[in-house]
């Protein structure tokens, strides 16, 4: 699958510096920015500082080839072949808490154990607990609350 | 392929909610087909943390079924519960239509009469079933009014009576599934869908998806055609019937 160019100019650092520097200001695990030529993601690695992927939106006029794409870009895609990488086992929606008012299941950096549920996915008014499958601690959750996601999406990473 | 599963019904007077027990007994490794009538649920529970007004007088039944089907097609109960008691409520109501609303509720005399929620985990799927029988207060922040099978004339049906012949109804069915497939399921749910050609609202958490009833698709979504006359899938969400245009 072709990936959009990942390039990052002077103006382009300055601003993933302070895009970083409000992700760490808030405690964020993820944050994404877009403009009409620009659009970067953020996210977190547990116990990282935040990495980042910018590409353009449209295809700038002098792409520099070689460019090496950031180490840790954490794209669902990228993800996806993570060996800790837990995924939709069906079409559905996606649910971070047991209810809508209540605590989320976990968030990034908690410790979880094998089978404890870390989200929760809807299909068909069938609710499909997802548990861990291993003991381990949540590097990312990929997804929001109420997200449709497809099979095989990646919903969290754990580590 | 495994013997089909046999309806082991317990009554308990008093409980949480009838899935509690389910679980429970999922654990202590009951068969498939163990089910739990309560007479009074102290928490039932409905979709996303709505509550499930449980008083004394409605039918509260979970079903354990461990099927011999992959769990992507666990999407398959979900039609056949709401078929097996809509057929069972339909038989009891005479001269009433009884009818259902994506993906499971039954619908009848202007209100809801049944919900059905589901609940997968690893290779069991307790079926939540609630029936009100006697006539039920209407519950805060419900879209459609409560309906009972006593107010709709079903005077001599009792809690117990309809747990049965819908536990059998279930399971007879899950054996026709596990063979034939989800088409059959989704034509008979077709015949009695409650919105043909209906307008739609459904709140999927995430946004509020809004068109014309088209089809139930082969794995059990949605479809909707909205006012660019394009198709849109849902496979969750609170589904409001807004009549036909």
């Amino acid at each position: 699958m072709a990936k959009s160019p990942k390039v990052s100019g002077a103006g382009d650092t300055a601003l993933v510096k302070a895009l970083a520097d409000i992700l760490d200001e808030a405690g964020l695990a993820e944050l994404e920015y877009e403009t009409a030529d620009l659009s970067v993601r953020l996210s977190r690695v547990a116990g990282t500082a935040p990495v980042a992927a910018v590409a353009p939106v449209a295809a700038p006029a002098a792409t520099p080839a070689a460019m090496p794409a950031p180490a840790a870009a954490s794209s669902a895609e990228d993800m996806a072949s993570h060996p800790g990488a837990l995924t939709s086992p069906m079409v559905g929606t996606v649910y971070v808490a047991p209810e809508p008012d209540a605590p989320a299941f976990v968030a990034v950096g908690d410790t979880v154990k094998k089978g404890q549920t870390v989200l929760i996915v809807e299909a068909m008014k069938v609710m499909n607990p997802i548990t861990a499958p291993t003991d381990g601690k949540i590097a990312q959750i990929m997804v929001q609350n109420g997200q449709p996601v497809e099979f095989g999406e990646v919903l969290v990473v754990i580590e | 392929m495994p013997a089909p599963s046999k309806l082991s019904l317990y009554s308990v007077d008093v409980a949480s909610s009838s899935s509690d027990l389910a679980w429970r007994a999922a654990e202590d490794g009951a068969a498939s087909g163990t089910a739990f009538l309560v007479g009074e649920q102290t928490a039932g529970r409905g979709r996303r943390g709505a509550v499930w007004s449980s008083a004394r007088g409605g039918m509260y039944l979970s079903i354990l079924l461990r099927p011999a089907i992959a769990s992507d097609a666990f999407f398959g109960l979900s039609f056949i519960a709401a078929l097996a008691i809509r057929e069972e409520l339909a038989a009891r109501l005479v001269g009433k239509d009884v009818r259902l609303k994506w993906p499971n509720d039954v619908l009848a005399g202007g209100g809801k009469i049944c919900g059905i929620l589901l609940e997968a985990r690893g290779d069991t799927v307790v079926i939540g079933t609630g029936v009100n029988i006697a006539p039920v207060m209407p519950v805060d922040g419900a879209r459609l009014p409560p309906a009972s099978v006593h107010d709709l004339g079903g005077l001599d049906v009792t809690p117990e009576d309809l747990a049965e012949s819908y536990g059998r109804n279930l399971l007879a069915r899950l054996d026709g599934f596990v063979q034939a497939g989800f088409n059959p399921v989704r034509l008979e749910w077709l015949r009695h869908c409650a919105h043909i050609e209906g307008q739609m609202r459904v709140s999927t958490g995430a946004d509020v998806v809004e068109g014309l009833f088209v089809d139930l698709d082969s794995d059990g979504a949605l479809v909707l055609r909205d006012d660019t006359g394009d198709l849109n899938r849902v496979t969750t969400g609170d589904v409001e019937l807004m009549g036909r245009p």
